[in-house]
């Protein structure tokens, strides 16, 4: 009788664990009632989970073995480290998933966690839903990072013939391999495809823009490409595929590879005719979503890059104009211009400051207070609204639209120019060799942003920082998107 | 049998009294899935987790009255974390009516209307107490229960019969 429907759990020890059991999660929370809890939702769920209710010993912890944890979970609110500044260290420093919880849901405190790099925002009460996904946030990250997917495959495979054959599919790169085992780990089994990161792409840029100097263009092949770059993860079918991809993108947009070599005076004098001298130098950043860096480089750039651009009236059509992805608060003035559409939280109209509290009985819902009283905890956060609304420049979920073309862009034509006349002694002055080439106009904006910008050559000549927009890398896998935004701009070196 | 019946008896009475503090709005169903992590593993689980809890927001409310009653108080910040604490570890273990009124007290707090902090700290002080006796009263019942029928929970049966039975 007893016996009957019980829904005891198999002892885990008997079986191999499943992922995503066993996944190391390590909790931290002042509160030890939370803590508690989440323990036990943890527990729950079959992960291992350490926990301690102070920040700093968390910290300890994960730098002594930061290997031994899969994720961390943490309060906003702690007394001896703040929740963000242990999220910016763990989460940027030893790319650690990190999910954040806090008692309020605040809308700023939300914003802030997930703009500071948390992969998810949790409001206690922790329930049991929430924390049963928590493993996707692992997952994700590592699908950005295939070597670190290869790792936590190996480490968690326990058949050795199977990594053996995984080493062996990464090496020769073939796509099928026949895998009996478990198959409730097939995730685990498929070959990680090889995935064409900012970093590796930019390495790739820069192995093909020194060899297109060196012996011309045309004696870019793969083999070379792959020696130069010399990176385990590659073969020689990655580089091929990724070098006809990126030619092909460097055709289409026009730009001329021919432009890298330096020997271009003699059409000089035919183009500069059709060429129209840009008044002001017209930067494009290639924005890498990290906090506080992204300013520097980005200035640096600037500065090494007061570059004229040049543009030819005659063909206008193109600009590839890209959608923000993940827009950055940029500082720059013009892009407060940008009309955003801040899908959320920007309406707290709520015009009564002063609350009658007293009307605060156990059922008025929770969102309405908290609306009502938000205005007043703007001060809070001084370096988080940039602006009258609260979130100006974030959209959350927008997809990654395609390029598209604009008409009546005056800026450089392509299909006339072959060389591109590039005045000596600036090219020279770059430090940025790359930057050469880089006439074709491609930045990401929103498509809002971009009759603004598009007015400047003409209408506001003397405006510095018309083409300074706020530039993200999606970080998708796509490769043409990648290489349409470094077809026009160089890697930035960071 | 009648052990059975007794026990039959003692579950009503508990889950009377849930459907009260529910009706209430003193409790919601957070503290059912309180009750849902309790397992063979952690058999006291809910009783342990509300303990803390108690001692906790004691703690809490305590400071909370020595920062109101202090006539030169200002730390309207401190007060705030104090208040997020308890709002915290409340809707953890599924206490809403407390944790609304964190919600009013914070509103309060951060306009530095100190009139309105003190009637929300009374308040608060109450709803501990009747919380506190409520839930009491819960593990009591459950307490018997336990010695009358064995089963400790409706949900989860258990796979061996407590020594108590016997």
């Amino acid at each position: 009788m007893f016996e009957s429907g019980n829904d005891v759990a198999p002892n885990p020890a008997s079986e191999k664990p499943q992922f995503p059991e066993g996944l190391r999660v390590l909790a931290v929370d002042d509160n030890v009632v939370c803590l508690k809890v989440i323990a036990a939702l943890l527990i729950k769920c079959r992960f291992v989970a350490t926990v301690t209710t102070k920040a700093t010993e968390a910290l300890e912890m994960l730098r002594k073995n930061k290997e031994s944890y899969d994720i961390v979970i943490t309060d906003v609110e702690m007394p001896d480290m703040n929740g963000f500044k242990l999220l910016e260290i763990v989460g940027l420093e030893m790319d650690m998933p990190v999910i954040m919880m806090s008692a309020s849901d605040d809308t700023k405190t939300v914003m802030k966690g997930i703009k500071h790099g948390a992969r998810d925002y949790l409001t206690k009460p922790v329930r049991l839903a929430d924390v049963k996904t928590i493993w996707k946030h692992v997952i994700k990250k590592n699908v950005h990072d295939p070597l670190k997917l290869g790792n936590i495959e190996e480490k968690k495979d326990e058949h050795p013939e199977h990594s053996k054959a995984k080493k062996q599919r990464g090496t020769k790169g073939k796509e099928e391999e026949t895998n009996a085992q478990c198959d409730a780990a097939t995730y685990r089994n498929k070959k990680p495809r090889l995935i064409w990161s900012k970093e590796l792409h930019y390495k790739f840029v820069d192995v093909f823009q020194q060899i297109g100097r060196e012996q011309g263009i045309d004696k870019a092949v793969p083999k070379k490409i792959l020696e130069r770059m010399n990176d385990p993860r590659l073969t020689r079918e990655n580089v091929a595929s990724h070098l006809q991809k990126f030619r092909n993108t460097l055709k289409r947009e026009g730009v001329k590879l021919a432009k890298m070599n330096e020997d271009n005076e003699k059409n000089n004098a035919v183009l500069s005719k059709a060429i129209v001298h840009l008044p002001n130098p017209t930067t494009v950043s290639t924005g890498i979503p990290s906090f506080g860096t992204q300013s520097q480089t980005f200035g640096a750039f600037r500065a090494n890059n007061r570059r004229p651009l040049y543009y030819n009236p005659a063909n206008q059509h193109n600009i590839l104009l890209q959608q923000n992805v993940i827009p950055r608060p940029v500082a720059d003035q013009k892009c407060s211009n940008m009309h955003i559409p801040a899908p959320i939280f920007s309406q707290n109209s709520c015009s009564e400051t002063e609350l009658d509290w007293m009307r605060f009985h156990s059922n008025i819902p929770r969102t309405n207070m908290v609306n009502n009283h938000s205005t007043d905890s703007t001060s809070h956060f001084p370096g988080f609204s940039t602006g009258p609304t609260t979130m100006p420049n974030v959209s959350y979920s927008c997809p990654p639209s395609g390029a598209f073309n604009l008409a009546g862009v005056p800026l450089h034509g392509s299909t006339q120019l072959n060389h591109i006349p590039q005045p000596e002694s600036q090219v020279q002055s770059s430090t940025y060799g790359q930057y050469e080439g880089t006439n074709l106009v491609n930045f990401n904006g929103r498509g809002e942003t971009n009759g603004h910008f598009l007015q400047h050559p003409f209408e506001n000549p003397e405006s510095e920082s018309s083409g300074v927009y706020n530039n993200y890398n999606y970080p998708d896998d796509d490769l043409s998107y990648i290489i349409r935004q470094f077809s026009s701009n160089p890697p930035p070196r960071l | 049998m009648l052990l059975g019946l007794g026990a039959n008896q003692l579950l009503a009475d508990m889950n009377r009294l849930l459907s009260l503090l529910f009706h209430q709005g003193v409790l919601d169903e957070q503290f059912l899935e309180l009750q849902q992590l309790q397992d063979d593993s952690s058999p006291n689980f809910v009783y342990d987790v509300v303990n803390i809890y108690f001692n906790e927001s004691e703690k809490l409310l305590s400071n909370l009255r020595g920062l109101l009653v202090d006539k030169e108080f200002s730390d309207y910040k401190k007060m705030g974390k104090h208040l997020n604490q308890l709002m915290g570890s409340s809707s953890s273990i599924g206490a809403k009516r407390i944790s609304n009124i964190c919600l009013a007290f914070r509103a309060a707090s951060d306009q530095n209307n100190r009139p309105a902090c003190l009637r929300a700290l009374e308040m608060l002080e109450n709803e501990y107490c009747y919380l506190n006796n409520k839930l009491h009263e819960f593990f009591q019942i459950e307490q018997q229960r336990v010695l009358a029928g064995g089963v400790r929970y409706p949900i989860q049966q258990q796979q061996q019969q407590p020594p108590q039975q016997q």
